[in-house]
């Protein structure tokens, strides 16, 4: 109203508040806090509205500012522009005095860029050190000084507590504070007396002037603060006892440790190979991914870092010199060595360690199986997103199977080994990893089974006695014996026919009523008298060591069902008792065969699969017999159509043979018998089955399960006492007991697959051994007392 | 003419935004100085000049938009009330001149 005057005439009259303002500024930092503070009023629209009806000029200039996101924010320029001239006014003043000859550090360890704040940040912001032992350091140097720890000699304990002191009055509790108060101290140099007494006797001459802080001065705390962190870190922070941070730490944990060379050798070469496992599963390594959740990289790390520290010596010797100019180790690596030596010796020295291997060395052989069946080639898999998925899981299985990762190299089996039989380099060695993996899995059902060794026993006994029962009941199980039946046992072109009794040991699946039942008049003219009977005598052997009481209360609770269940569970149990006669005609010629479970049903199944793949699934496959004779293993099989399953026709019969014996003739042979009205009866047919399983089934069928086929005879006998006599000079004889690498690498080079398979080897040929004379008396002696024999 | 050094003191006294230390430690260290220095300490000083000239002016504008604002809205608030006194009298009127017409 009347007393607001004209707009112009007001905003004259508001103007001299604004030069007030400036003036009482005087430096940037005040503009800029003036300009802050005038930049915190905001308009609304229709604020903004209000002054653009009233003073349009005046508007525009306002939108017009160079502020904010689109424009330059002024008052920061300011700030960085008054900065930069600041920094170089120090840098101008420092070049003046270092001319003059004024010696900042003089007398003092210098370091490069002294006298450069920025440099001076950096290394003191590189020590991280935490606030908290920022102000219990200050704390403690003003009140005791730091050369009265003996840390730092050319320091003397005045300069360092009146340091100490001096941060702790101008209230630089926290490093960001010490930092802006040194740049400020250096940019504006606090003034100081200096006085002068003037003649000692008289007084004559004294003075009293003011003068500037030289820079000098304001370095002298920077440097206190450069120098005297790390020292006292070292010397009595809690830091101290962490062997991360601190070289008499780390060497007292791995001294504490009791590590010799090679297991520092082990544990870098396990880690790099094989990781360290992960949180879910067991074994050393559990947890240690909360140090580092990258497996690759840490892989990489370790394997880099082994080839850098080789051994234990030159990693100490490393971090005792690094520590010179570096003394928390902060650039060291230590954080996963000293987490690795933890996680692989918790309690100290290497027993723990090779007792958790020992511990986990049963687990070998399902191991060495799998990987030994695994004769897959993914890359015939079309969904590579499936392949991954495959080879992915069937790494966890082999890992997770062994207990948690990192062992496999121990037993010989690496991951690269692994990755080997994932990609063979011949597709014929290949095989569907489902199955692998579904196999895997029946394969370490088995393992538990083989624990539960009693209980079975206890089944198996009641099983013959039911049997026995059975028997008896039903007579016409036994088959007769007659000329007519051996005339029509199928023959072939190899060396015997299956189930032909010159004394070899024979199996036949179909003897007895177990078996893959095989429609046709030859399969079942394969049962052979012989077989049969020896089958029989077995059984009544058994029955004999049964107690007769038992008899006769199954017999009086023998029921039709009872019977029929209790025939079911024995025709179970023959069929493993085959497999295990197999295994039993199989070792007698020296193949040893690995896995002592299904070993019927796994050759069936990979029969049958390797023949559908190649000829497709309307054809039925059916083992029909397995022989083991003079070193030769034969195997016969049925195929024929789905539609000539009941009629026997088209039936095709063929023989696979192994030669064992021979090791120059360990090729394979396939025989064909083709039935009466067999279409595919034609030299190409045969050909290309023979081809096709020449190269690749003998591979899947046997192989897999056998492990040395040339431990056969005298000759090689002695072969297998001789490796076993180097293998025991090497371990038992020569070294200390408790040297698993030791044992596993004299194993390696006795020729073992590893040491497992060397110590049961000996437990196999311990008697042989004994009795030969690869050792001495005095060698056997010792060996004898060492193995507790 | 001014020599160069003269022209750094010179600008060092008249820009408002160095406080008394920096143009203290300005005029110790410039005559130690090399030509090329000088040139780099003249530019350097010109920058905070402009700088400050910058920010002065968007002062200067804000604290104008502010004590303008101030005032405009004290009028609007003035204008406002009058409409409203204007308003109330007249209904006034008209209600007194109702009853008159009643009566």
């Amino acid at each position: 109203m009347s007393d607001s005057g004209s707009p112009d005439e007001r905003g004259k009259s508001a103007a001299p508040d604004a030069q007030e303002s400036l003036k009482a500024a005087r430096s940037a930092e005040k503009i800029n806090e003036v300009l802050r503070s005038a930049q915190q009023r905001t308009y609304t629209q229709e604020d903004l509205d209000l002054i653009k009806e009233k003073d349009k000029p005046l508007y525009d200039k306002f939108l017009a500012l160079d502020k904010g996101e689109n424009g330059v924010d002024l008052g920061q320029n300011l700030t960085e522009t008054v900065e930069r001239l600041d920094a170089e006014l120090v840098k101008y003043e420092n070049k003046t005095e270092d001319n003059s000859g004024d010696k900042i550090s003089e007398g003092k360890e210098e370091y490069p860029g002294k006298n450069d704040f920025e440099y001076f940040k950096k290394r003191l912001t590189d020590l991280k050190m935490s606030d908290s032992d920022w102000q219990k350091m200050l704390k403690d140097v003003a009140e005791n000084g730091l050369s009265g720890r003996g840390v730092i000699e050319w320091y003397d304990k005045g300069n360092d507590s009146d340091s100490a002191k001096a941060i702790l009055d101008n209230r630089w509790d926290t490093q960001e504070k010490f930092l802006a108060g040194v740049k400020d101290r250096l940019k504006n140099p606090k003034s100081v007396v200096i006085k002068s007494s003037g003649d000692p006797m008289t007084g004559a001459g004294a003075s009293e002037k003011t003068e500037k802080e030289p820079l000098s001065k304001v370095f002298e705390i920077a440097d206190f603060a450069l120098l005297a962190i790390p020292t006292y870190l070292e010397s009595t922070s809690p830091l101290k006892e962490d062997p991360n941070k601190n070289y008499d730490a780390l060497k007292s944990f791995i001294d504490s440790k009791n590590l010799r060379e090679e297991d520092w050798k082990f544990m870098l070469e396990d880690v790099s190979a094989n990781g360290q496992g992960t949180e879910t599963e067991s074994g050393l390594f559990k947890g240690f991914r909360t140090i580092d959740n990258d497996d690759a990289t840490y892989h990489d790390d370790m394997i880099k870092f082994y080839r850098k520290y080789p051994t234990l010596k030159s990693y100490l010797e490393a971090a005792e010199g690094h520590k010179v100019d570096d003394p928390t180790l902060h650039d060291f690596p230590t954080q996963r060595v000293v987490a690795t030596i933890q996680n692989y010796f918790p309690n100290g020295g290497t027993t723990e360690t090779y007792k958790k291997v020992s511990e986990t060395a049963d687990t070998e052989e399902p191991l060495d199986t799998i990987v030994d069946i695994t004769r897959l080639n993914i890359n015939d898999m079309g969904d590579p997103k499936e392949k991954e998925r495959y080879k992915t899981k069937f790494v966890e299985l082999i890992d997770g199977y062994l207990g948690g990762s990192g062992y496999h190299r121990r037993y010989g089996v690496g991951i690269n080994e692994v990755s080997s039989v994932l990609a063979p380099e011949d597709p014929a060695d290949s095989m569907d990893l489902p199955q692998i993996v579904e196999e895997f899995y029946e394969y370490t059902g088995d393992e538990d089974e083989i624990v539960k060794n009693e209980s079975e026993n206890e089944i198996r006994k009641f099983g013959d006695e039911v049997q026995g029962i059975y028997d008896q009941e039903n007579p016409v199980a036994e088959p007769e014996k007659t000329d007519d039946d051996k005339k029509k046992t199928p023959h072939t072109d190899g060396p015997k026919k299956p189930g032909e009794s010159d004394g070899g040991e024979t199996y036949n699946p179909d003897a007895g009523g177990s078996g893959p039942e095989v429609p046709t008049e030859d399969s079942t003219d394969t049962s052979t008298v012989d077989e049969e009977e020896e089958f029989v005598a077995d059984s009544e052997a058994k029955k004999e060591d049964e107690p007769e009481e038992k008899d006769d209360t199954v017999k009086e609770t023998g029921s039709r069902d009872e019977s029929e269940k209790a025939k079911e569970t024995q025709e179970s149990l023959r069929s493993h008792d085959e497999s295990l006669n197999i295994l039993n005609d199989l070792a007698k010629w020296g193949f040893k065969v690995k896995g002592n479970r299904n070993f019927k049903e796994r050759i069936e199944q990979n029969l049958k699969r390797k023949y559908r793949r190649e000829y497709g699934d309307h054809l039925q496959v059916h083992l029909k017999n397995i022989e083991v004779k003079n070193g030769v293993a034969s195997i016969s099989f049925l195929v024929h159509g789905e539609k000539d399953k009941d009629s026997g026709a088209h039936t095709n019969e063929f023989m696979l043979k192994g030669f064992a014996k021979d090791g120059a003739d360990k090729t394979i042979g396939a025989t064909t018998k083709i039935g009466e009205t067999d279409i595919q009866d034609s030299e190409a047919n045969r050909d290309a089955v023979k081809k096709m399983f020449q190269k690749s089934v003998f591979n899947e069928l046997f192989e897999p399960l056998v492990l040395d086929q040339t431990d056969i005879g005298v000759e090689d006998k002695n072969s297998e006492l001789s490796r076993l006599a180097e293998y025991v000079k090497e371990t038992y004889l020569d070294s200390d007991f408790e040297k698993p690498i030791d044992k596993r690498r004299a194993a390696k080079y006795a020729g073992y697959r590893n040491k497992i398979q060397a110590e049961k080897a000996l437990d196999a040929n311990w008697t042989a051994l004994m009795a030969s004379d690869v050792l001495s008396d005095d060698e056997k002696t010792k060996l004898k007392t060492l193995r507790n024999k | 003419m001014a020599t160069l050094l003269e022209e750094v003191i010179d600008l060092a006294n008249t820009v408002t935004a160095l406080n008394a230390e920096q143009k203290e430690r300005i005029l110790k260290v410039a005559p130690t100085l090399s030509e090329s220095d000088l040139e780099n300490l003249k530019k350097m000083i010109t920058d905070v000049r402009d700088s400050f000239d910058s920010a002065k002016h968007e002062i200067e504008i804000r604290e104008e938009v502010a004590s303008k604002f101030k005032i405009y809205t004290k009028e609007k608030k003035v204008e406002e009330l009058h409409e409203t006194e204007a308003k109330e009298q007249s209904e006034d009127v008209a209600k007194a001149e109702t009853l008159l017409n009643n009566i």
